[in-house]
């Protein structure tokens, strides 16, 4: 585990309830009051380290109109150390933006990023690009066969499955993944903390082939408002996306892919069958490719999405230059 | 008034005496702590006044709106004159440990308030997650002060390491700049130092003062039997000024020679971690030692570190403790505010044993670690305590050790979540480097308070310069440099068989088993929960512990070299029976527990003990296989498995009436019981257990 920076240290104290069910009289800044500090401090030549400074602390806030609140945040030496200790104990990282090992993607593609992001496993896989697969918890037989053909397909071509963790797709298409040799990403949107411990995770964690995410705290309990904010950090890190089964209107699977699309974060398939759902027809109304169920196993079809999306990539962002982490699939 | 004699006036309403000054270093401490916030380690002797400094800096620091001082101390109890102090200083200090339960949601109350000053934490309290959830927000508040007591324990190559500080010392680790910390210990030597300092980091500032004790007289005295030592006692106590403590290795020994002293007439106690049961009556104890209601305490290390008495008369050791610094901190404690207080080391022939016992077990091995964590390993959802007990042959008190040692690290390869041992994805491999290290220093350290214990050079100066004090000097009053023995060394012999005389008289109970492991049902029908009344033995006796200096060095010669017990403990065990046991029902007939090995050894004991108590004697206990030697399983479950298959009862010699079933020795009690159960499904109808020693594991 690497240490924990003096920005992301900072970050935390400002963002963070650290591990504790609140931050006391000072309400934590929310991701946009964060940005709005952040730009107030940038025309005050102040850095977020600064605010660690019990003296530039003072002197430096003192016509900020929320002076008091964030000094009050800053105290919480003591809350922060023992939740750094707790977490790293769990061999549980922190990264804020500022971080070089803060996902590269989310920086270029999202307008506003997670101020910090907690993670388990290994983070070299973050820039690795993969194919994002969504779906829905509940699905049935053939659904299911599709998604594990699919991630056993990327995981022997080298690309890496990228979902939510959540039950039924999420989970399949990593189980799929992993057991077939591929490496994998979960972004989580609860309870890292508990799914790090997970049995059917721990070898693969221990190997290096599976890095979890997560924007929210590691304790964090499930809740609808924060699974729908993390789609866009699936898709975001993700070369192309295909979606197993969405229904019209409702439900994150939902959500996500058409959001995705508005955004254009990445190419979006969704598979077609003669049983799939209808919402899946009406993503492919809206814009996004059919992908034949059957084409699940093959792998040239497969590496065909990734060329195209790869190119398509190139001609929105030529001025792009790829980054040196980045590990380019097969080439 | 300058900023200093606002200190000085704090001092003076603390100490409640307005002529006081501050010692050197103190108001340099307070000030690094309270202007530049600074992070200390202070090295000061007990009673140097490092309390002082941090309720003062407490005192400066709540005025300037910080948040209240968190103190981290293994202590149970606030003493009384840290009490007064802070009373004085106008400072509420308060206490959160597990001794204290019932004052806590008052203790959350005053601190929502923000009414507390200083709140004293046991280290442990960080891992548990009430306290983070409702304590730390409310602590964290304002920059307090962060302040922790004997910080020696921080390091592992500290005398006296404990797991909890590890975290104390990667919390203030990642403390940053800007927020006072203060670290205190009395005895820290140069590697301990280097050690906290590597750890913490270079943030940490060292103050180290001299460590010399002027009033404490020091002596050595070798008295090879147990007895010798407890006839020494007894004659030296009402020589001995003030109150004071009587320090032994083990629980046992601590109440064997608090009983002894009380039977001779002196008032003393004996204080343990065995009295867990009443944690509440520890800190009663202390009370009493302070307020001079008895002559001594009888007490293993759990009378701890930072026990403040000034008027502490005299420490005396038992046993040899396992290092020099061991000694220096519990002798330390004695004579701060006397002009002549004593310091006796009697050390036995027993020292050598109990260290080498300390030293195997104080470390898990790495076998069981590893056994541990691959039971773990295979887990779906992890495993309780229970759980695990159940699937390793491990002994609880190591199974504590292993997962308090797993859970610990950082990052750890075991994590325990809501009550269930989880294996992490962090790997473990044993350092055996790290390992052999701290082995080889703790033989060092035994090699050294053995030079000690025979040393014909100043006994203070000794100790000085192995806890590397810069200022180490002869004291001109420990026994060798006034050239002849402070106090007798040869205790009359009288006093000597006296002692002898007790120890023979010291039988033990042997409390029936009430309780089936829960394990046992899975391999064995019917063997569940509660052990029904009809099933169980009465309460039996041993006549000795095992190799001690009343009958247990008979038994050990009888079992071991002559293959024969003598006729001395024939008489010895009628004695007890009839006279000091007197049980209930009384026995008409016995039986013993076969053996395989040596087939006669224990009936033919019995035997005679049935003819010197005009009983029957009826052989109906049959052993049908071979059973692992007992001794080697390690946990109660796995005792029980191999016994549990291996007698069966002759049914046509079961006799009428209740039985005496007498054993050799008797350890986890699970052979008892099991052939206890069997006799009464046999018809007898009560089942007396008898055993000449009892072994000790810990
Ligand atoms: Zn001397």
């Amino acid at each position: 585990m690497e240490t924990i920076s003096m920005d992301a240290k900072a970050t935390l104290l400002l963002v963070s309830r650290l591990r504790q069910k609140d931050s006391g009289e000072a309400a934590i800044l929310t991701p946009t009051e964060f940005d709005t500090l952040l730009a107030w401090m940038d025309s005050h030549s102040l850095s977020l380290s600064d605010l660690l400074n019990a003296d530039t602390l003072t002197s430096g806030l003192d016509d900020h109109p929320e002076k008091e609140r964030v000094e009050s945040l800053m105290s919480r030496r003591l809350s922060l150390s023992a939740a750094l200790e707790s977490w790293r104990s769990q061999a549980i990282g922190v990264l804020c933006a500022k971080d070089s090992a803060y996902p590269v993607k989310w920086l270029e593609k999202l307008k506003r990023t997670p101020p910090i992001v907690f993670y388990a496993g290994n983070i070299d896989l973050r820039n690795r690009g993969g194919v994002a697969i969504a779906g829905s918890r509940n699905i049935d037989g053939n659904a299911e066969d599709f998604t594990r053909k699919l991630a056993k397909t990327c995981a022997e071509l080298g690309f890496q499955v990228i979902s939510g963790g959540a039950k039924g797709v999420d989970q399949i298409a990593l189980a799929s993944s992993l057991e077939n040799g591929g490496t994998a990403i979960a972004v989580l949107a609860d309870s890292l903390s508990k799914v790090s411990l997970m049995s059917t995770y721990r070898e693969y964690l221990r190997d290096g082939s599976l890095l979890l995410l997560s924007p929210y705290d590691p304790e964090a309990h499930f809740m609808v408002g924060n699974a729908m904010a993390r789609n866009k950090l699936i898709y975001s890190l993700a070369d192309f996306a295909v979606v197993v089964s969405a229904e019209t209107n409702s439900g994150g699977t939902w959500a996500g892919a058409t959001e995705n699309m508005k955004n254009g974060w990445a190419p979006l398939y969704v598979r077609s069958s003669d049983n799939s759902k209808a919402g899946n027809k009406e993503l492919v109304a809206l814009g996004a490719t059919p992908l034949d169920e059957a084409n699940a196993e093959d792998k040239d079809y497969v590496y065909s999405l990734w060329k195209q999306s790869a190119l398509k990539a190139c001609d929105i962002q030529e001025t792009h230059q790829p980054n040196d982490q980045q590990i380019l699939p097969l080439f | 008034m300058s900023f200093k004699n606002v200190g000085l006036q704090y001092l003076r309403q603390a100490l409640n005496n307005p002529e006081a000054d501050f010692r050197e270093g103190q108001w340099e401490a307070i000030e690094a702590l309270v202007v530049r916030k600074a992070h200390l380690l202070l090295v000061q002797r007990t009673g140097w006044g490092k309390s002082l400094v941090y309720f003062i800096a407490t005192r400066f620091l709540r005025e300037s709106g910080h948040g209240p001082t968190l103190l981290v101390s293994p202590l149970l109890s606030l003493m009384r004159n840290q009490i007064e102090m802070s009373s004085r200083l106008g400072i509420n200090a308060q206490t959160i440990n597990s001794s204290n339960s019932k004052d806590w949601e008052a203790v959350y109350a005053q601190l929502q308030e923000d009414k507390v000053d200083v709140l004293f934490i046991s280290p442990e309290r960080f891992a548990n997650e009430e306290f983070l959830q409702r304590v730390m927000p409310v602590l964290s508040k304002g920059n307090g002060l962060f302040a922790v007591d004997e910080a020696h324990c921080i390091s592992d190559w500290g005398h006296d390491f404990r797991p909890d500080y590890m975290r104390i010392g990667r919390m203030l680790k990642e403390f940053p700049t800007g927020s006072p910390v203060l670290a205190v210990t009395a005895t820290a030597n140069d590697r301990v130092v280097e050690d906290i300092v590597s750890q913490i980091g270079p943030s940490l500032e060292v103050i180290r003062g001299p460590l010399h004790r002027d009033s404490i007289r020091l002596q050595n005295i070798p008295l090879p039997s147990q007895a010798e030592r407890m006839a020494w006692l007894s004659e030296m106590l009402p020589i001995l000024p003030g109150s004071g403590v009587i320090y032994t290795l083990t629980v046992k020994d601590s109440d064997r020679v608090a009983n002894w002293l009380r039977y001779k007439g002196h008032n003393v106690q004996s204080y343990h971690a065995g009295l867990n049961d009443h944690e509440a009556d520890r800190p009663i104890l202390e009370q009493k030692l302070l307020g001079n209601d008895v002559k001594a305490l009888v007490a293993t290390v759990a009378l701890g570190m930072g026990f403040d008495k000034p008027d502490l008369g005299f420490v005396i050791h038992f046993q040899r403790p396992p290092s020099l610094v061991h000694y220096y901190q519990q002798i330390g404690r004695a004579g701060r505010a006397m002009d002549a207080a004593y310091g006796v080391l009697l050390t036995g022939k027993e020292d050598d044993d109990i260290a080498d016992y300390f030293l195997r077990t104080a470390l898990p091995p790495d076998e069981s670690i590893i056994e541990t964590l691959s039971e773990l390993e295979s887990a779906e959802d992890g495993y309780s305590e229970p759980e695990l007990m159940n699937r390793l042959n491990i002994r609880k008190s190591m199974l504590d050790k292993i997962l308090k040692v797993t859970t610990i690290l950082s990052p750890a390869p075991v994590v325990k979540r809501d009550g269930r041992y989880y294996r992490t994805a962090t790997k473990w491999e044993p350092d055996g480097e790290k390992f052999k290290r701290l082995t080889e220093l703790r033989l060092q350290e035994q090699a050294c308070i053995q030079r000690y214990a025979r040393s014909s050079e100043c006994l203070m100066e000794l100790i000085e310069r192995e806890l590397n004090d810069p200022y180490a000097t002869r004291c001109g009053v420990c026994a060798n440099c006034v050239g002849k023995p402070l106090l007798s060394d040869s205790p009359k012999k009288e006093t000597v068989m006296e002692a002898i005389e007790f120890l023979r008289r010291c039988d033990d109970p042997i409390t029936p088993r009430k309780m089936w492991p829960a394990a046992i049902s899975q391999t064995h029908e019917g063997f569940k929960g509660k052990i029904s009344a009809e099933m169980q033995a009465n309460e039996g006796r041993a006549l000795c512990f095992w190799g001690d200096a009343g009958w247990g060095e008979m038994v050990r010669r009888g079992k071991l070299s002559d293959g024969h017990f003598s006729d001395d403990l024939v008489t010895a065990m009628e004695e007890m029976i009839r006279l000091r046991w007197k049980p209930e029902p009384f026995p008409t007939w016995i039986t013993c527990v076969p053996s395989l090995t040596k087939p006669q050894l224990v009936p033919d004991f019995a035997e005679r003990l049935a003819v010197k108590l005009g009983l029957p004697f009826s052989q109906c206990v049959v052993k049908r296989m071979a059973t692992d030697h007992q001794k080697r399983m390690e946990n109660s479950h796995f005792q029980l498995k191999n016994v549990l298959d291996t007698f069966e009862i002759a049914t046509e010699k079961v006799l009428q009436g209740p039985v005496l079933l007498v054993d050799d020795m008797v350890d986890s009690g699970w052979t008892f019981t099991v052939i206890s159960r069997l006799l009464r499904l046999a018809g007898a109808d009560s089942v007396l257990p008898a055993a000449l020693a009892r072994v000790i594991g810990d």
